[in-house]
């Protein structure tokens, strides 16, 4: 094939223009740290990367919500602890009120402390979190318990009616209640009865009806605790699988900034491998043409 | 034998033959770089020979030579390998600006990465979930409206860009078709010159070579052929229509037809309906122009569609959803002052809606509707966020047609522009390398080699003093004859 200057000149500049695109390219993954840089780069790759992306965003997400929730249902548990000290303390009264040897002075004695269990019942039934009532369902800017004792002989107690479930996604497609209601600590059918049932300790301790302390009183109390206990284990289950549930999610996260990187990162040994081959072509390409092009024949006449 | 006169004749013609070859030559050398300049050499043919005239034949030797002519100056020029070029630069041209205006696209998505749609839509859905999670408060749900306000402004400026980027293919396709137009004129004028040239007996190679340029030129705008005739004037035909028929063009013209398409045709021939006559450019930057414009997917005008699909099905669904919310101050979906979540799209379809017509329409945080109507009760709506989980629970439904979630459907999008980026990037080099393989075949056939010129003009100088130095000797003759003859014994 005949051959001319024109066309080695052109295969040079041809193969340098190749050569340096190579070397840019090398330089960009390399300065970037990343090798996709739009979806041309690698299609797949990158929307294998935008859905990563999309997920870790998910993950994190999943994560405040989990946290959201465990604060709530701490929140929810430690008022459970102090109803159950309130009840405990209230059972010992009624034991003790259950001696019929105590004078009335004593039995008043102790029902002026039942009376202020039973406040104390109503401000923890009362708990807010962040300025919410914790078991006034989803409206809770309302307090679940009104205590009217003005007329201490007959006090008004009622219950908010509000106990629709308050939810947070913990995971795609899963859904975890995160509160509890006011009305779930009282026998079914009667959503103020544990209050009820403390007002009648109050009233029995007053009256001195041992009789009916020791029985009916204590009986309706060990439910109650009973009720409690399963309530409260509830949320320790609840708080336990958030828990869980959090650390599977940072281990996935976890999992993901290494799939993100396996996809998006540039392979330095790689690249600067291909840079290191591509710059010593470069450089042989210019000394070679270097040498080849100013000659021709005109050189070497006289 | 011819006149003694005769010989002077023989050197002269050889001097005038050599003189032309190096003139030639120089003409080679001048043009080493010109593009589109093919090389030219000399024929010389010995000069038609001289018989004796004579009734009975001399004795002797016949046919007496009569010197040199240059009987042509011939161009070097393969038109198989023009034909092959032609072709394969309209592939390259039509593939080049594929990958421009598919680069264009690509930038103006930025995906993958933070600024893009993708990141977006996370932050929207997530932004539904944290106002659900707190749904009293005014914060999340003004962050809410912030984030609806980046996603609808994200797909407005997507809309402008994709408009931008039709509006300026429609007005390159205008300006090429003006140069094609402009071309077309150069090539009929410069038929008339080469026709002229040929009639009287040349062979206007540097014409041609201007002519092949032109032609090689306009091939990297459509699919071209052309036929020579016989007077040498060309006819091209662009995509199968005369565009220049020898001495005349027909006017092609871009433009915008009623539907909004770019449509090429020349208004002046017309078609078995008797309307102008249009064309579809199938090669080229011209069927670039047209089918980046509103093509088939990738094209801008998909991916226009495919955005308004996905911004559609956005408001619809998520205002589905939130009709059945309430708000805090107990406004459900049917009272007056009940406010969608995004503009009402129930009187559009996927065909009739606008990128424009995607639009948050809540002002205020409290006119998000984050509780679930269904509790009936106004004092329950303040801690419900059921109908904001429910919404962000939409990002991860299968609720696009073929059963893909929100951002599947664009990853999709994404992807397939990605891989016809990376597609027409592996094209561009393969048709460079196809090309540069061409253009060196022609170049080995049609190049200035500076080398083989100077050879030549060596040979042809010295040639050119011999037939110098020829002329001496018969002067030198002529004088011995004229100044010594018959001077016997003097």
């Amino acid at each position: 094939m005949r051959i001319t200057h024109s066309q080695m000149a052109r295969t040079l500049v041809d193969n340098l223009y190749r050569l340096q695109q190579r070397r840019n390219q090398a330089q960009i993954d390399l300065a970037t740290g990343e090798r996709i840089h739009q979806p041309s780069d690698d299609p797949t790759g990158a929307s294998k990367s935008m859905a990563l992306r999309h997920q870790a965003d998910e993950l994190e997400f999943y994560k405040n919500s989990m946290n959201d929730a465990g604060d709530w249902l701490k929140a929810a548990d430690s008022a459970m602890t102090q109803l159950t000290g309130v009840l405990h303390r209230v059972r010992e009264l009624i034991i003790s009120g259950t001696n019929t040897d105590k004078p009335p002075e004593a039995m008043y004695a102790l029902a002026a402390e039942a009376e202020e269990l039973l406040g104390q019942a109503v401000s923890v039934l009362n708990t807010q979190h962040n300025g919410r009532y914790v078991f006034g369902g989803t409206a809770y800017h309302i307090p679940p318990i009104t205590y009217d004792n003005s007329d201490p002989n007959n006090p008004v107690i009622t219950w908010s009616n509000q106990a629709d479930a308050i939810t947070r996604i913990i995971s795609k497609g899963e859904r975890i209640q995160i509160n509890f209601t006011a009305d779930q600590f009282s026998p079914p059918g009667n959503p103020t009865g544990l209050l009820d049932q403390l007002h009648q300790v109050v009233v029995d301790l007053r009256t001195g009806q041992h009789e009916s302390l020791g029985t009916d009183r204590l009986e309706e109390l060990q439910q109650s605790l009973s009720r409690l206990l399963s309530l409260q284990s509830e949320a320790g289950a609840k708080l336990n699988r958030i828990e869980q549930n959090l650390a599977r999610t940072i281990d996935l996260s976890l999992n993901l900034e290494t799939l993100l990187a396996d996809v998006q990162a540039t392979d330095m040994p790689r690249t600067l491998i291909d840079l290191s081959i591509a710059t010593a072509a470069y450089e042989t390409a210019l000394a070679i043409g270097g040498r080849l092009i100013p000659r021709t024949l005109l050189d070497f006449l006289r | 034998m011819i006149g003694s006169f005769g010989s002077y004749e023989v050197g002269r013609r050889g001097l005038s033959a050599y003189k032309r070859a190096l003139d030639v030559i120089g003409h080679n050398i001048a043009n080493a770089n010109t593009k589109g300049y093919s090389r030219q050499r000399v024929h010389l043919q010995a000069s038609t020979p001289y018989t004796a005239p004579s009734a009975v034949r001399p004795e002797g030797a016949g046919q007496i030579g009569t010197g040199v002519v240059v009987q042509q100056i011939q161009r070097f020029r393969d038109a198989f390998l023009d034909r092959q070029l032609r072709y394969e630069a309209a592939e390259l041209g039509k593939w080049q600006t594929r990958d421009t205006v598919l680069k264009e696209i690509e930038t103006m998505l930025a995906e993958p990465g933070e600024a893009g749609l993708n990141a977006q839509l996370s932050r929207f859905f997530q932004a539904w979930a944290s106002a659900a999670n707190t749904p009293d408060e005014d914060g999340p749900r003004n962050q809410l409206i912030q984030t609806a306000l980046g996603l609808t402004d994200m797909f407005h400026r997507l809309n402008r860009q994709l408009d931008d980027i039709r509006h300026n293919l429609a007005v390159t396709a205008e300006n090429t078709v003006a140069e094609i137009n402009r071309m077309a004129t150069e090539l009929s004028d410069l038929n008339r010159q080469i026709a002229r040239a040929q009639g009287m007996g040349d062979q206007a190679n540097d014409l041609r070579d201007r002519r092949d340029l032109l032609l090689d030129t306009l091939s990297g705008y459509a699919s071209i052929s052309v036929q020579e005739d016989s007077l040498g004037a060309v006819n091209v035909y662009i995509e199968g229509q005369a565009l220049v028929s020898q001495f005349a063009t027909n006017r092609l013209e871009a433009r915008i037809n009623d539907d909004g398409d770019l449509e090429f045709r020349f208004p002046d021939l017309l078609d078995a309906a008797n309307n102008p006559l249009q064309i579809v450019p199938t090669s080229g930057e011209l069927h670039t122009y047209k089918t980046m414009r509103d093509g088939d997917e990738p094209s801008a005008q998909s991916l226009q569609r495919r955005l308004t699909e996905l911004a559609y099905h956005l408001a619809k669904e998520i205002n589905d959803v939130h009709r059945q919310g309430a708000r805090i101050d107990g406004t459900t979906a049917g009272d007056p002052d009940w406010l969608d979540f995004f503009a009402d799209v129930d009187g559009f379809t996927v065909d009739t809606f606008s990128l424009l017509d995607f639009k948050v329409n809540v002002t205020k945080a409290a006119d998000i509707a984050l509780a679930d109507a269904a509790l009936g009760d106004p004092d329950k709506y303040r801690g419900s966020g059921e109908i904001g989980l429910r919404i962000a629970e939409l990002a991860g439904t299968p609720v696009m047609t073929g059963g893909v979630t929100f951002a599947d459907f664009y990853r999709a999008t994404i992807n397939r522009f990605g891989v016809a980026s990376q597609d027409a990037e592996r094209m561009i080099e393969n048709q460079q390398a196809l090309l540069h393989l061409i253009e060196n075949q022609r170049q080995a056939v049609s190049a200035v080699d500076l080398d083989e010129e100077m050879v030549n003009a060596m040979l042809f100088q010295q040639s050119y003093e011999a037939a110098a130095r020829f002329i001496t000797v018969i002067d030198e003759m002529m004088d011995r004859l004229i100044n010594f003859t018959g001077v016997v014994g003097r």
